[in-house]
This record gives structure tokens, sequence and C-alpha cells, in this order.
């Protein structure tokens, strides 16, 4: 309750006073002193300051409406004050005069040095090996494997990104990575190939192999004082990789200063099993580097193969075209000339057999959906290390989760349609089961996670389908559903404050029933909420049964949260739930139902309100005490008839004869008896 | 099982008709021997004898009242005449005595006023107490009715009824798939 009031207090001050904004009684963050070269595509940055400690310099990222931090890194982050990189102090939603709603914000220390370099565009002074060596790639190592530990990815590494601890002989440090999803923003010159074949959203967290690649074109571009290739194109960056490779291509023709050639080639090689790892760049470093001769995986065609009016030497290249007009390439999959090209134009027999497998085991499934399986699955065997693409959509699996966020916010119903469909049909854990017979047994879990989503979508009452894969896949995503989609509600804790402030600012929530409440709710719950699911989906939304199973959701949040009450949400939903007392039978029960909901309503007690419309003991002893009551109705009725009949009249008459003839008897025999003793 | 179906034994032999003849012989033999008892009797008793051939109730009880008084009023007369000699004079000298018919008839009398009053005292009041009971039965089906609503009497018209179940159906129809 303090918690309530102290988080009510800071609101009214925050609306109050726009000149400032309090994060968590401890942070000052001022919205009009922005901080330019610290923003970031998604997350501007502003002047915060402590407020025990006024001196201490700090920024706050304030994320843009529809943009999501990543909430678990920074959990894990805050705690990793040896890690060279810009640590959140504190985080929290706020609410934000600029955009005049609640916004994650996320206050950092300020670095003392500004960024490497200012932009891609820009030149700066050329860094001397040694320097980038010592004062980079040495913290950074430690850093990346302090994330490897934690299975987290940093995904924003970049010169504009990694800023100086002071002046000259500083460490360098790596910028912030969580006030947007992994790789918002960054350009296809620090993605490896795979990762730019995909759109920005879904991209995924990927792996440290990622921030290795990110990693070596930083301290490529650090040591050259620019970045050649800052004006090409993404999808010139991404042939030109293809094509020559990417540390040919990132070069640009320039010379590689000495020193920097051997770790930065091996950090690019395309081939993420040949890219070196911490271990190699650690015994690099210690000079004790052995690696041994590896296979490298070979994507040229020995002929090209033509698509499309375009001609394609390299598989990789080939599916990148495949995934995106899947139709036409179903069509030429299934075509002699593809199957003739397959015999004579790839040397790699071992994927010519598995191509002709899954050619010949997609025969008899034309049709949208089986031309989409076949290309995903071509695709997915040319280019192994390469995204999901199914129907046109490219996402990296553990990107879905963003891709299917960003779909949301931008009400992009194809995409959403997509991600469902990959998930409904077993396509996307399908993929995982392909790439675990490949050898990524690293994948068992998310396999898994995609069958229990798969589970998820077939059921389509609230609290299940696209929006419960929504919340499952993004653990820290926001609320969604409009009475709350401005109030960032991204904990359980938060739901019903905010949905309490609703109704009393509104007087109502609209409609009881809603499915991305009932979503977040199931995704977040600690405990079972199987039977309100159920009851949700075997009713319609406007039924009173599925307004009680309703309540009972908001109940459980309360159960987790006992201090939170709720009195003006639960007042509205008494008024709501009234419907609900017309379905006992007995009066003086309607009567009492309706006090205790009035009881409950002043109180704020959810739980109380659900236990009182849902108790089972109390609806079977209503139905019993009816039954009952039918029978003695129909009895005393039968009772009445009988008194009244002409046989009861009779039957009366009968028994005054039968007196009198007793009496008569008696009369005669002690008469009897009395003569002949006396 | 067929054992079991079988007719259960009658408990004893048919009468003979010896026996039935040693009985009817027995009888008149009694009858002579008791001669002036029976005569008393058989006079005394007719208004029995009369309400037993005009009773129509079923279980013929004003006869049985009748009977019951009418013996009443008999006894007295035989025990007069046990005390005296016991013949046939006696027995002549009782039933003409004026009397002794006046003991038989308004006995007998007072068993007709018993039939004719009694059966409608007790029908009355036992109609009342039923009314009393009817009454009381029809406050609780009120009672009832208030509690549990009118569909207990089951007269809830049956449109009504088909039209909640009608809006029930169009609900769950209107769910989305």
């Amino acid at each position: 309750m303090t918690d309530q009031l102290a988080e009510a207090a800071a609101d009214s001050e925050d609306r109050e006073d726009a000149s400032e904004v309090i994060l968590d009684e401890k942070y000052r963050i001022l919205p009009s002193s922005p901080l330019v070269e610290l923003g970031t595509p998604g997350a501007k940055a502003y002047v915060a300051r402590n407020l025990k400690n006024p001196g201490e310099l700090l920024f706050a990222r304030i994320c843009e409406p529809g943009v999501f931090p990543r909430v678990e890194v920074m959990v894990q982050l805050k705690n990793m004050h040896e890690a060279a990189a810009i640590i959140p102090e504190d985080w929290g939603p706020v609410f934000w005069p600029v955009t005049g709603q609640r916004c994650f914000a996320i206050v950092f220390r300020r670095p003392e040095g500004g960024p490497v370099m200012p932009s891609l565009r820009a030149k700066s002074a050329k860094i001397d090996s040694e320097r980038i060596l010592r004062s980079l790639l040495t913290p950074a190592l430690t850093t990346l494997m302090l994330f490897e530990r934690r299975k987290i990815t940093h995904r924003t590494i970049r010169p504009d990104n990694v800023f100086s601890t002071g002046t000259d002989g500083g460490n360098f440090i790596f910028g912030d990575c969580v006030s947007v999803p992994p790789s918002w923003g960054q350009s296809t010159i620090f993605e490896t190939i795979e990762s730019s074949m995909t759109p920005a959203v879904g991209r995924g967290k990927g792996t440290i192999a990622d921030d290795i690649y990110a990693l070596g074109a930083t301290m490529l571009f650090m040591g050259l004082g620019q970045c050649p290739v800052a004006e090409m194109s993404d999808k010139e960056v991404l042939a030109g990789k293809v094509e020559n490779g990417s540390f040919v291509t990132l070069l640009g023709g320039e010379v590689i200063p000495g020193g920097l050639r051997e770790p930065i080639r091996g950090m690019l090689s395309d081939d993420p099993l040949d890219r070196w790892s911490l271990d190699d760049l650690f015994h690099w470093s210690a000079g004790t580097l052995r690696r041994s001769a590896r296979p490298i995986r070979d994507y040229r065609t020995d002929r090209p193969v033509k698509f499309r009016e375009r001609e394609y030497r390299n598989t990789r290249m080939l599916a990148h075209a495949y995934g995106i007009h899947w139709k036409e390439a179903a069509k030429q999959l299934r075509s002699k000339e593809f199957d003739t090209w397959l015999h004579r134009g790839l040397s790699d027999s071992d994927l010519v057999e598995v191509l002709e497998d899954i050619i010949t085991s997609s025969a008899g499934s034309e049709g949208d959906v089986g031309d989409a399986k076949l290309t995903t699955r071509v695709c997915s065997a040319m280019d192994p290390e390469g995204p999901l693409k199914y129907k046109g959509l490219t996402v990296m699996p553990d990107g879905m989760g963003y891709a299917l966020s960003a779909a949301v916010e931008a009400g992009d119903k194809d995409t959403i349609n997509l991600v469902t469909e990959l998930i409904q049909k077993g396509i996307a854990s399908d993929w995982f089961e392909q790439k675990i017979v490949l050898g990524r047994s690293d994948l068992t879990l998310e396999s898994k996670a995609f069958k229990t989503l798969q589970q998820f979508v077939r059921h389509s009452g609230p609290g299940y389908g696209v929006e419960r894969v929504l919340y499952e896949l993004n653990p820290f995503l926001p609320c969604r559903s409009k009475p709350v989609s401005t109030a960032y509600v991204y904990s359980l804790r938060d739901l019903l404050p905010a949905l309490d402030k609703f109704v009393e600012e509104k007087g109502s929530l609209g409609k009881l029933v809603d499915r991305h409440i009932a979503a977040f709710i199931a995704s977040r719950i600690k405990g079972s909420v199987d039977n309100q699911l159920a009851a949700l989906e075997h009713s319609t939304g406007v039924s009173v049964g599925a307004k009680i199973a309703m309540t009972g959701l908001l109940a459980k949040v309360q159960n987790e949260y006992q201090h939170q009450m709720t009195p003006n949400l639960t007042a509205w939903l008494v008024d709501e739930l009234q419907p609900a007392i017309a379905k006992y039978h007995s009066k003086s029960l309607r009567k009492r139902i309706a006090e205790k909901m009035e009881e409950v309503a002043i109180s704020g007690d959810l739980i109380g309100l659900y236990q009182t419309l849902s108790n089972k003991n109390i609806v079977a002893k209503d139905d019993k005490g009816q039954s009952r009551a039918k029978r003695e109705y129909t009895d005393s009725m039968r009772e009445i008839k009988r008194l009244e009949s002409e046989e009861y009249q009779f039957e009366a008459k009968r028994t005054g004869w039968r007196i009198a003839a007793g009496i008569s008897l008696v009369i005669g025999t002690v008469t009897t008896i009395g003569v002949f003793s006396w | 099982m067929a054992k079991k179906n079988k007719a259960p034994k009658r408990s004893g032999k048919p009468m003979s008709r010896s026996m039935a003849l040693m009985i009817v012989c027995g009888f008149l033999a009694f009858i002579v021997a008791a001669l002036p008892s029976v005569t008393i009797l058989v006079i005394g008793m007719i208004p029995t004898l009369v309400a037993y051939i005009i009773d129509l109730t079923p279980g013929r009880y004003a006869a049985r009242c009748v009977a019951g008084l009418n013996i009443a009023g008999v006894v007295p007369f035989l025990n007069r005449l046990w005390e005296s000699t016991n013949d046939m004079a006696s027995a002549i000298n009782i039933i003409t005595d004026v009397y002794a018919w006046l003991a038989f008839y308004a006995a007998s009398g007072i068993g007709w006023l018993l039939f004719a009053s009694l059966p409608g005292i007790v029908a009355s009041f036992k109609t009342y107490s039923a009314k009393r009971h009817a009454n009381a039965l029809r406050s609780r089906l009120e009672e009832l009715k208030e509690e549990w609503g009118e569909e207990i009497s089951g007269n809830v018209p049956e449109s009504q009824q088909e039209g909640e179940e009608a809006s029930e159906v169009s609900e769950t129809e209107a769910a989305p798939a």
C-alpha cells in the first residue's frame, strides 16, 4: 500500500511538474535537457541526476512507445560491475510529459569520454593497433565472457556505441545494449550474413559469435579511422559479403593496420564454425593460439542457376531469394530443369541427397501450404545457418518474439498471421528439429518451447492464441490491452493498480473479457489458471460465465499481490456481474450474495468477489434446495387436493360411523358385563 | 420354482355333511333347551334385525350402532328371566311387559340417534381441520414461490423457457472461431 501511495504521489508530482520526472524516488530525469550524442534510434537520451548525489554524472534513456527494452538483460547487467560496458543503474516506467504517457526509463552512469566515432559516416583519427588490442579487445573479451556465462548477448557493438573511459590511454567500453531490442538500429555492416538476411526486428538475441563479428568490424573501422562501406546500402553490403566474404567487403580496398589482420579475419569469418571464438581470441592474445584446420562450408555452386531473371552462384543467396519469392521458388523446385541443375550444378553430394529427399517427399502436396513448407525446408538445407523463411517472412527463431511484438505494435496482420501459422502448423518446431538433427543440440529447449506454444495457438479462447504466444515469447513485454496500453504494465504487479486507475478515470473498462489481459495474466502468473481459462474458452465474452472467469483471473493476480485492493475496479465489476446473481434460484440467497457483493465492492476485494460468485458448494446447495422446494410444492398441492376432495368428506363421515359403532359396542358390552356381574 | 408357484394347501379338510348336520342338530337342541331366553332375544332384537335390513351404508354401520345399544336394552330382561324360573311362562310374561318393549326400542332409538348425529359432528370437525391444514399448505406454497420463483410450480410459459434457451444458443454461436 505504501508502494502504491508513493507511486501515486510520484505520478501526480510528475504530472504537475513537466520539467522533471522522478524515477523510483532516487533519480530525477530532465525532459528539457536532451543528450543527442547518447541517444539511439528508439530511445532518446536525457540528463539525469541522482537525488542523493547530484554531482554524479548520469543520463537516462527513454524508450519510445512501441520500443520494448531488454529488461531480462538489465537484471543480469546490474550486478556485472567488472564488465566493460555501460551498466544500467535503475529502470522502470515513468510518466513522460513529452509523449504524454508512461514510458520505460533507464538510468545509466555517463561515460567520461564520447563515442569512438560519432557516426559511421564520420571520419576520426586512426587508433593504433596496440591500443585497440589493449584497450578494447582485452576488456571486451572479459566482458563477452561474462555475457556468455550468463547467456546474454550485447548485439549493438558498433563504433558509435563504444565509448572511451577517459582521455588518451583509457579503456574503451561498450555502450548501452538494453534500451532497445537486440540489433535494433544496427547496420547490416555489423551483422553476419545470416543475420543481415533478416529484418532488424526478427534477428533475435543471437549468440556471442554475433557479438564477436560486430566487435571485429568495430576494431577494423577504429583501426582505419573510418567505415569504408558506410555509403553502401544494406543490399549491397549483403551481396558483397556473400560474393567476396565479410573481411574483404568491410575492408573496402583499404589496407588493414598491422597486428589486426589475423584476429579480425578470424572474427569476420562468414562460417560460424570457422569464426574465432572467445577462447581463440584469448589464446591469440596470449600468443598460444593453435587452430587446427577446420573444414570450411562452401556455399558456391559449380554452375549458376537462374531464378527470376538472375543467375545465382551461391546457395545462400539463392535460399535468400527463394525465401522472398516462395511461390515461384516452389514452382522452380518442382521443375525438371531444377532437377537437372541439382545433379550437374552442385558438387556437395550430401546436399543434393537432402534436397532430393525434400522435393520427393513434398510431391502431391501442392498448394499454398505445401509450397511454403517445401520452400522453407529447401532454404533451411541450402543455408543451414540462415534464418527461418516462410511465405516471405524471414526471422531468426529467437527473434520471433520481437518480430511478433513489432507486428502487433504496427498492426501488421499479415506478419501476425504468418507467425501464428508458423507455430500452429509446427513449422517452427520442425525447423528446430531439423537443426538438432544437424548437430545443434543447444536448440532442444527452444524446440520444446515452440511445441508448447503450438498447444497455446491451437486453443482459440482468451488466454490462448497469438496473444499468449506474444507474452510467452516476450517475458517483459508490457500488456498491450487498450485500457493499460499507455500505463506500461510490464509486470503483473502493476496490472491491477493500472486497471483500477483506468476505471477511476473512465468509469469502466469497456469490455471485461480482454484477450490481451487474459493472455498477459496466463503467461505471467505463477499458479495454475487452467480452470478460469477453460471457462473462458467454453463461453462467449458477453456471457456471465466468461465474465466470472475473467474476474477469477484478476482475483488470481490479487492473490499473488495481496496488498493490492482495487475498489474502483471491483465496484465496476460488481455492476457488470449483476446478471450473475440472477443465476441463483433462491431469493434469500440472491439477497445475501448481493449484500456480500456490495461489501466487497467497497473493500476492493476481488478474491472475495470471485469466491462469492463461483462457490460450487453454494451453487450445489442452491440447486438441491430448488429440487427440494419443487418436491415440497408438488406434495403440498397433492395434499390440498386430497383434503378438499369428496372422498375425504366421505372418509370423514365413515370415521363418524365407526366411532358411533364403537361407542354403541362399548355401551352394549359394558351393560352386559354390568348386569350379569351385579 | 414350480413347487414355489403351487397354490398353498388348504389348512383344513372341508366340513363333512355329517358334521354340519351335527352342528344344526346341536343348534336346534340349544334352541329347544333355551327356548325362553331365545324367545326374549329374538323378540328384543327385532329393531336390530330391521336396522340390518334397511341399512344401505357400506359396512352396515347403522345396524352396528343399533345392535350395541339394543343388546344393552335386552340384557337386563334376560337377567330377570334367568333369576326367575327361566321357563316359557316367565319369558312370555316379560315380552308382554310394555316396559320391556319400551326398553328394547328406546335403547335402539338411542342407537339410531348415535348413528344419525355422530358422523356429522365428526365429519364437520375433520373438514374444519382439513381446511385449516389446506390453508397452511397454501401459505407454504406462496412462501415457496416467493423464495424460489414461479418456475417451481411448473407454470412458467413454455415460450418463455424456449426463448431463454434460444438466447443461450445464439451467444454460443457468436463465439469467435
